[in-house]
């Protein structure tokens, strides 16, 4: 069974193979540029030599712990696609969205500022798969934009 | 890449009592005199570096997030305040004690206290003060080491992304199972 | 897409070419969408509407840019000023790097023979038929490839038995026995294709000698001590016999040397296996009984891990004796027999590859072939290369004074400390490679290759389609493309060879004819499609008719190949089970030597020597892990992240520990191909399959201890 909102995983075929994580890098980055790493491929192994894997970048909550923490009001979700987005220009890279998500899907950069998952939404508004859900190898990973009517809201004006 | 982002004190809602030993061990690491434990074993004005406050989720921590783009720092006009490794610091001597980094900060993690001579207990002038992460001391921050409930940590950003990522993987195959 | 900070251009018009990914082998090579504005690509990704990847990749291929546009490209022929080793080059012209490797290649032609140039392609398989060409119009045997070590030994079992190796048909068979593979990091272009197969219920049994996630959803996993796979499968043999399981017709008309086989198998009842193997008994029992009980069932066998063994090809060949028992050769749901096709991708749909590498013969015997006649008979168009360090530094039978290397890379031999004084004391060496690699700091000349998105090539893939690309940019700096270079050096050479003297296109089209396509054909349909012919639908059990390409006709179980030369140089004619300790005594001291070091699991980021240069494929974990289990790991004291050194009785390395309890007791791994922490200095450049030549990679002995 999948988990997560919008871009969602099925762990059972997950076999943290990195695909994604490069792919994300090569969305996301300059040739020269070393990330940061937006999505992780994550490998866990029991005492007894029991593998889980799991791919995880930003679980795009309905109800995200991160924009209800952060101090600026930095974090907001796109109206259109419901995808939740930070915006750099009131950032102050206090990490209190780090603490407050679970998942620990923040990261900082050299720019000072918080980055995470944005959900690739520039391809999603051109109506393209995220870039992860597309290069999955193992179709590990699917994407499903939320019906309309969902709480709404935007970049604040 | 970067790698030395801020470090800071939280705590967990669902430890933290609202004791306020942090703040007093806070105060008595950075006043010089002896650690007290009860606000009558001190002398003078209490004024740690970190708060602790009631919100509505819980006990909560107003303390300094040693921020990657700090406006306190983005607003100092004399530049006392600066990143140095995974803290951000302020120099008493450069500050003027002019109070613009006060609004600036969104958790209240500055005071203006009075500029203290530890030799001779002078006061000199006001300057801005605020967590420094126990920098100076071996055993590290104090308050982390006087709270009864541990509730609070000292974060590393990268630790605890990873920390989290690894526990993340637990919670969704465990999700993935319902 | 934040593109104009990307490149920092003033924004020309971005296209999109459609190109593919050349990392690993021609079975992949997956359809890419290069973005590319002012003659830059500035993103990447996998082509969705490629009807052969479907817009899927793997890390590799997701961080190609990285690779064409890797700070370490060789972007102009160079010159070796400096000593071997150093790296220190000064640029020169194409038209004088030519004129210097044919003078000198001319000169030991005439002075030495033929005979005295190597010419070796390393994991590269796009430019071998002109390689090959190349050398045999010059008159050389010693036509060498990376199926020296890899790939080949495994066929070679197949063929000691079968006479040719035939494919599994997962799909149809009811029961899939995967003998020593991990798909999931193997061509992960087919996990899909797994995940379809194992989520249908479909038992699949596995033998790996780690716990791997797809070991762990296999119905049955083996896992056993490395080495020790032809104890297993004559035990499993032995319970398929006991039992009655196997295909009795079939055994009765098609096999030769059953009762000998049989008589060996009993050798191994099911204590013995379980005391070699570390498998329990019931376990390989069960499996077996799953394996035969099924009809049809399917084998899948893999390229190097079974065969980077001192016993691989017997090995081997007990595991393939298993399909041959049961029958399950030339069906559909067991092993399919398909021709291996252009650059040895298995398939149907037919190439001209053959007519363009001709026959010819040559006066000096390969390297190898005397040492290793069964490989020569098996693959007579290819010397067996591992023995090139031991040619040049010995200069018996006669010496190589010169090497053409293309993507030639000194770790794939053991024994890094002989194989690079070798290329030290080595008269003259060429190397043609993307990246400036400690191989080519030992090179006299250097020539710069290109990347598959810098060139256009031909493929024809297993699943029926052809591609051809043209190139989605200009190729970097003087690079060219390595069928290029040959046809260059060729005619440097001043070698009469019309299938040297035709220019690309040419060739490709004239690779393409039986398929019916053209280049142009190809590339005016979007680069891939499918002949407009349909291949006849697949022809069971043509041995009813043909009976087997063997020497007897039929299946061997007791080889008449082997038996040739068992005299001579002591093969065993059935494929006896040896040991590690009793092949190599002199390492069976346990004091010494507690553990076992296997070399060259998969990790998927990394392709051989390839990915470790693209920092974001580095930065994902150590490179330099050395997997031990926790019983080894509280011995020694050691845990996950401490520095620790591993000694061979070769070598030595430093490593970053790794405790996981997917191995096996008393084994660690290493990855292979890092030039900084490079696993080929810990083996023995003696240590080869004495069938095969393959280097024991999978199997030497050793001790860690944690670095203070």
């Amino acid at each position: 069974m999948t988990v997560g909102t919008i871009i969602k995983l099925n762990p059972e075929r997950c076999v943290a193979c990195y695909a994604c994580v490069v792919a994300c890098l090569d969305a996301h980055c300059a040739v020269d540029e070393d990330g940061p790493m937006l999505r992780r491929a994550i490998r866990v192994e029991t005492d007894q030599g029991e593998i889980h894997c799991a791919s995880l970048g930003c679980m795009h909550c309905e109800d995200p712990k991160c924009m209800a923490v952060c101090p600026t009001k930095a974090i907001y979700r796109d109206r259109e696609t419901q995808l939740v987005q930070v915006d750099p220009g009131k950032c102050i890279g206090c990490h209190s969205c780090l603490v407050a998500c679970p998942f620990g899907a923040p990261a900082f950069t050299k720019g000072n500022k918080m980055v995470k998952c944005d959900g690739c939404i520039q391809r999603v508004k051109e109506g393209r798969l995220p870039l992860c859900v597309q290069t999955c190898p193992s179709k590990a990973l699917t994407f499903e934009l939320p019906r309309t009517g969902g709480e709404e809201s935007g970049p604040n004006p | 890449m970067k790698t030395d982002f801020g470090f800071f004190i939280a705590a967990d809602p669902e430890l933290c009592t609202g004791c306020k030993a942090c703040e007093l061990a806070c105060f008595s690491a950075h006043s010089g005199s002896a650690p007290g434990k009860t606000v009558g074993s001190l002398s003078g004005f209490v004024t740690p570096n970190l708060h602790v406050v009631r919100t509505a989720g819980g006990w909560s921590l107003a303390t300094c997030r040693h921020c990657e783009d700090a406006p306190c720092l983005n607003v100092c006009q004399p530049k006392a305040i600066t990143r140095r490794g995974h803290e951000v610091v302020v120099d008493p001597a450069l500050c003027t004690g002019c109070s613009d980094c006060i609004p600036a900060c969104p958790f209240g993690a500055i005071s203006i206290v009075p500029r203290r001579d530890f030799a001779s207990q002078d006061s000199c002038g006001m300057a801005a003060r605020k967590c420094d992460l126990c920098q100076d001391s071996a055993d590290g921050p104090a308050c982390v080491r006087a709270c009864p409930n541990g509730a609070l940590r000292l974060v590393d950003p990268e630790c605890e992304r990873r920390q989290k990522g690894v526990q993340a993987v637990e919670t969704l195959i465990a999700l993935s199972k319902l | 897409m934040t593109d104009a900070k990307q490149t920092g251009s003033t924004g020309g018009a971005i296209t999109v070419h459609k190109t593919c990914c050349g990392i690993c082998n021609a079975y992949s090579h997956c359809g890419i969408d290069a973005y590319v504005q002012d003659g830059r690509i500035i993103r990447a990704e996998g082509s969705v509407d490629n009807p052969h990847s479907q817009g899927k990749l793997c890390p590799r291929g997701a961080g190609i840019r990285q690779y064409v546009y890797n700070p370490e490209r060789i972007l102009h022929p160079l010159k070796r000023v400096g000593e071997k080793g150093e790296g220190t080059f000064e640029p020169i012209s194409w038209e004088e790097a030519y004129q210097l490797i044919a003078d000198k290649l001319k000169g030991y032609r005439a002075d030495f023979g033929p005979e005295s140039v190597a010419f070796v392609a390393g994991f590269s398989k796009w430019y071998r038929p002109p390689l090959q060409r190349l050398a045999s119009s010059f008159g050389s045997p010693n036509y060498i490839t990376e199926g020296s070590c890899c790939q080949e030994a495994h066929k070679m079992a197949w063929w000691l038995v079968f006479g040719g190796i035939a494919s599994a048909d997962i799909v149809n068979a009811q029961v899939v026995m995967i003998w020593s593979r991990n798909p999931f990091y193997s061509n992960m272009d087919n996990n899909r294709a797994f995940y379809e197969q194992l989520e249908k219920g479909k038992p699949f049994i596995v033998v790996d000698p780690r716990k791997t996630s797809f070991t762990q959803k296999a119905a049955i996993h083996l896992q056993l001590k490395p080495g020790t796979d032809g104890a297993l499968a004559l035990g499993m043999a032995n319970v398929i016999i006991q039992e009655k399981l196997y295909d009795q017709e079939f055994v009765e008309h098609y096999v030769h040397g059953f009762e000998e086989f049989a008589r060996l198998a009993a050798e191994y009842p099911p204590e013995r296996v379980e005391q070699i193997t570390g498998v329990p008994r019931e376990l390989f029992i069960r499996a077996a009984r799953l394996y035969a009980g099924a009809k049809p069932a399917a084998l899948l066998t893999s390229a190097s891990p079974v065969v980077h063994h001192v016993n691989g090809v017997q090995n081997y060949r007990a595991v393939v004796s298993l399909a041959a028992l049961t029958g399950n050769y030339d069906i559909e749901g067991g092993n399919r027999v398909i021709p291996s096709g252009y650059l040895l991708v298995t398939g149907f749909t037919p190439s001209n590859e053959k007519e363009y590498l001709g026959h010819f013969t040559f006066d000096a015997p390969a390297m190898g072939h005397r040492e290793f006649p069964v490989w020569a008979e098996f693959l007579p168009e290819q010397a067996q290369g591992m023995l090139l360090p031991k040619y040049i530094h010995e200069e018996k039978p006669y010496p190589i004074k010169a090497v053409l290397g293309f993507g030639m890379n000194h770790m794939m031999w053991p024994d890094s400390t002989y194989m690079l004084s070798a290329l030290k004391k080595l008269d003259f060496f060429v190397s043609v490679d993307l990246f400036m690699t400690e191989t080519c700091r030992y090179a006299d000349i250097v020539l710069p290759a290109c990347t598959s998105l810098e060139r256009s090539d031909v493929k024809i893939f297993a699943d029926g389609y052809v591609q051809c690309f043209p190139p989605a940019i200009e190729p970097l700096g003087e690079s060219r493309h390595d069928i290029q270079i040959i046809f260059d050096i060729a005619k440097a050479l001043d070698l009469d060879d019309p299938h040297l003297r035709m220019s690309y296109e040419e060739y490709m089209n004239f690779i393409l004819e039986p398929t019916g396509l053209t280049v142009a054909e190809i590339q005016a349909n979007g680069g891939i499609m499918r002949p407009h012919h349909t291949l006849p639908p697949y022809q069971e059990r043509k041995y009813r008719d043909h009976g087997f390409p063997t020497p007897t006709g039929k299946v061997e179980l007791a080889s008449t190949v082997v038996e040739k030369y068992a005299q001579e140089y002591g093969y065993d004619v059935v494929p006896q089970y040896r040991s590690f300790d009793e092949v190599y005594p002199q390492y069976a001291d346990r004091e010494t030597w507690p553990l076992m070091i296997n070399t060259g699991s998969r990790r998927p980021q990394y392709m051989h020597t390839r990915t470790y240069r693209m920092k974001w494929i580095r930065e994902l974990e150590p490179n330099d892990l050395l997997d031990l289990h926790p019983q080894d790991a509280e011995k020694l004291g050691i845990q996950s992240g401490d520095r620790v050194r591993i000694t061979t009785p070769s070598g030595s390395i430093g490593a970053t520990a790794n405790v996981t309890a997917t191995v096996f007791p008393g084994v660690v791994h290493m990855y292979h191909g890092n030039e900084k922490a490079n696993t080929s200095y810990l083996m023995d450049h003696d240590f080869l399959d004495p069938l095969s030549g393959y280097p024991g990679y999978k199997n030497f002995p050793c001790r860690v201890e944690k670095e203070v």
